[in-house]
């Protein structure tokens, strides 16, 4: 992302900061992988849909053959007992790297909930908190958590905004 | 599973999640109660996420690759590129909506969901291989360098890995 940033802003100007910022929010926002997303809409910028198309390939093509090719090299050579046990290290560190992940997910809509008042950053860690302990007794499945939670907040969120509107001026700075 | 079932499975995740990891719950949902996957499929794929370039999401790429063969990581491909394409079609529309308080609220649901769901799937692959006092030491130790960002990725699994085959008895 700070690579792009600095490429696209300052080495080669072709776009100003802001219009970087917002390409940025509107892909923190979009489903999918949000650095795609950013590329494509730089590409877009700088030379039209053939400009996001290379841009597109530029970032994932070499990626994905060598991500392929570790995964084809590490089948080679699963059954070695040198590797079992490395597994057997990775699999903790893997977990532990994707807590790190599962806070740094959280982070910014909690901060967005935050910026809300005390009651949104309450009902943002309730979401939070709950689907997880949802996903963990079996009782419901992911795909059905998230389209409740995204609905339950977007009934909030307008709810909230339309009667309780100075809740936006409370803003803790 | 064909590589086109598991390319509308990529898809349907991908289009409710955000970030390389967001799909990492839907997916796991979706295979390793069916056993279409294994648990050890799963944490493989997304090491070698984690350590190829690129976007972390290219973890599903891997995960294709182990469960399906090279069709696998071709659908996985597809499926992961089609929703931000999307965006090139809806950005004008998007920027207009994107504000609105029910589409924010939606969003953050969505995100606050995704992000509290990747930490049972975890805890469960961990619980799969058996716990013990050394793979929790080593969870809290990788979470703790990953914290800080110093230590590259790269550098945390390796030293893990060279416990892991230290203590292999």
């Amino acid at each position: 992302m700070t690579l792009i940033r600095r490429s696209a802003v300052q080495t080669h100007a072709w776009m100003s900061e802001e219009e970087f910022n917002r390409s940025w929010a509107l892909c923190q926002m979009t489903p999918g992988i949000n650095l795609i997303a950013l590329t494509i809409l730089v590409g877009k910028k700088v030379a039209g849909f053939r400009g996001a198309v290379i841009c597109l390939l530029g970032l994932l093509f070499p990626s994905a053959l060598i991500t392929i090719l570790i995964t084809a090299g590490f089948l080679l050579i699963r059954d070695l007992p040198t590797v079992k046990g490395a597994l057997k290290g990775i699999l903790p560190a893997t977990v532990g790297l994707g807590l790190v992940t599962a806070c740094q997910m959280a982070q910014q809509p909690i901060l967005a909930s935050w910026k809300r008042g005390a009651w949104q950053t309450l009902f943002g860690a309730f979401l939070l908190v709950g689907s997880a302990l949802l996903l963990w007794s079996g009782k419901a499945s992911v795909i059905v958590v998230l389209l409740v939670a995204g609905a339950i907040a977007a009934l909030e969120n307008w709810v909230v905004d339309r009667f309780w509107p100075s809740q936006e001026s409370e803003v803790p700075q | 599973m064909t590589p086109m079932a598991f390319f509308l499975y990529v898809l349907r995740a991908a289009l409710l999640s955000s970030g390389g990891f967001g799909n990492v719950s839907s997916l796991h949902d979706s295979f390793v109660p069916r056993g279409m996957a294994t648990d050890a499929q799963f944490v493989q794929a997304l090491t070698v996420g984690q350590l190829s370039p690129g976007p972390n999401g290219l973890w599903v790429v891997s995960l294709g690759y182990l469960m399906l063969g090279p069709w696998g990581s071709v659908a996985a491909f597809v499926g992961i590129m089609i929703p931000p394409i999307l965006i090139i079609g809806i950005e004008r529309l998007y920027s207009r909506v994107q504000h609105h308080p029910a589409v924010e609220g939606f969003i953050r649901g969505l995100n606050l969901a995704v992000a509290g769901m990747f930490v049972p799937i975890l805890l469960k692959l961990l619980q799969g291989s058996g716990i013990d006092e050394l793979k929790v030491a080593l969870v809290v130790a990788a979470f703790i360098l990953g914290w800080f960002q110093r230590i590259p990725v790269v550098v945390v699994i390796g030293l893990c890995a060279a416990i892991g085959i230290l203590t292999n008895r």
